[in-house]
């Protein structure tokens, strides 16, 4: 398996190749590859492929970590059933 | 007072600026390509950031409360049809229908008249039996709602992928976009805009078209103009990707009839089911007065009640993600759309209820309008001039 095919984002399937595309597309901050590419969206909200892709941009832009801030944080934290969220009947 | 954030200034000369980079101006931008040499495009945070990245993509005509806004919108559709068959458009345009939940009787009787008004302009719309809503949308509890109206000719469609496909295919026709870059007033010489002030440079041009819905009221004001262009922040859930259990986009009464702008807060259920299997649930309506896109849990167990009372089935999905988008709105449920009074070369293109469902009909009919094949006067009653008296 070269490199490219390697899945940096494995709840939506995203591969290295992807989002390399992207940055060279100027897709150049964790929130518009996330919208170009679907990595991030999927259950686990970004825990493993956030700081894999932050490696990818800072490699290809020459820039420092500290650059790339991760999108904003929203609830919930973990998946949470709807049922549970539920408030009670009023 | 703008100095700290100019990161290189510009001074720049164009045919055409359009303020917004949602789905209005980005379909802007690419029709009026064809016209223009030189466009740019001014956004003050990314492509698609407000509520063209926050919204259900519903492509909605049932609730059209005017034959022009009906019509645009049955013309969008087509064209999205055409353009989704191009290269670099993954618009995920999905035709299989909208369904609209009433919940009161007062409601039912409201969309008996409209379904009437918009078979006559030929919507093939009707209220479900419950046999027919039990076949056409399953994980409904049909029992627990008063009605159900169903519009087969509605649908929904990515919204994101829409405006990077718009975005890209404007780039590769030579549009260039300015993004982080905040319009902080214009430069007027009698009736003419000459030049919009940004925190990065001064950009001149012919022409300006501003597309900056729910931003639109405040804008103004920096050129005296008081438009009524208010705002709601809508708030909606992702669930996990599962298999199909929602068929076309799923809304509530309140949105037919538009009563709820305007108030407080609206808490009702409205699912869309992506192309990847994830679910949309909203909606929450809140008034705003400020630009805060911050999800507030407040309402979030009253919609998840809701949503457990009317789609059972559905209760053990899990959500995986919120957000948040303010959406504008005018007291009359009616677009901003033509020119400014008093102004010859800004064109006003803000507050379409539903954007997606218009925005590639008014871009194309601007640039009509533009080659005068048709007229600003054909589409009054859209006039910004009904608010500067």
């Amino acid at each position: 398996m070269s490199e490219e095919d390697k899945i940096i984002c494995r709840c939506e399937e995203v591969t290295e190749k992807e989002i390399r595309e992207a940055i060279r597309e100027g897709h150049v901050t964790l929130k518009s590859i996330k919208k170009r590419t679907r990595a991030g969206m999927g259950l686990c909200q970004g825990r493993t492929c956030s700081s894999l892709i932050r490696k990818i941009l800072v490699e290809m832009t020459g820039k420092s970590p500290d650059e790339f801030q991760p999108d904003r944080k929203r609830f919930p934290v973990k998946p949470v059933k709807i049922r549970d969220l539920a408030g009670s009947k009023d | 007072m703008f100095r700290e954030k100019k990161v290189e200034l510009v001074q720049k000369k164009y045919d055409l600026i359009i303020i917004g980079a949602g789905i209005i101006g980005l379909t802007m931008a690419y029709f009026l390509s064809d016209e223009f040499e030189k466009i740019a495009v001014i956004e003050q945070n990314q492509i698609a950031s407000g509520a063209s990245g926050g919204n259900l993509g519903q492509l909605a005509l049932l609730d059209r409360n005017s034959k022009k806004l009906l019509d645009l919108s049955l013309r969008a559709i087509e064209i999205y049809k055409e353009i989704s068959q191009k290269p670099g458009f993954n618009l995920e345009l999905n035709l299989e229908g909208g369904m609209v939940l009433l919940d009161r009787k007062d409601l039912v009787e409201k969309a008996k008249t409209l379904i009437t008004k918009q078979n006559r302009h030929g919507l093939q719309a009707r209220l479900l039996s419950e046999k027919e809503a039990e076949r056409i949308q399953p994980s409904l509890n049909f029992k627990m709602v008063e009605g159900v109206t169903w519009c087969p000719e509605e649908g929904t469609i990515n919204p994101l992928n829409t405006c990077l496909g718009f975005f890209s295919a404007a780039k590769e026709k030579g549009v260039e976009f300015y993004q982080d870059t905040k319009v902080l007033g214009f430069k007027k010489e009698g009736s003419l805009i000459k030049r919009v002030i940004t925190d990065r440079g001064d950009f001149q041009a012919e022409i300006f078209i501003v597309a900056t819905a729910a931003w639109t009221g405040e804008l103004m004001k920096e050129i005296n103009y008081d438009l009524p262009v208010y705002f709601n922040k809508g708030t909606a859930l992702v669930t996990q990707q599962v298999n199909r259990v929602i068929r076309g986009a799923v809304t509530f009464g309140e949105f037919l009839t538009g009563e709820f702008t305007g108030q407080d807060v609206n808490v009702e259920p409205g699912l869309v089911q992506t192309c990847n299997g994830n679910l949309l649930l909203a909606q929450i309506t809140t008034r705003e007065e400020d630009y805060n896109f911050s999800v507030d849990f407040t309402y979030v167990p009253l919609l998840m009640e809701k949503i457990c009372r009317y789609f059972t089935g559905l209760k053990d999905l899990n959500i995986i993600r919120s957000w948040a988008a303010i959406t504008p709105y005018t007291e009359d449920g009616l677009p901003v759309f033509g020119m400014l009074p008093g102004l010859r070369n800004l064109v006003m293109a803000v507050a379409f209820k539903g954007a997606f469902s218009i925005a590639p009909a008014v871009a194309e009919l601007t640039l009509k309008i533009i080659r005068g094949q048709s007229s600003f006067f054909n589409y009054r009653e859209f006039s910004p001039a009904r608010y500067c008296k």
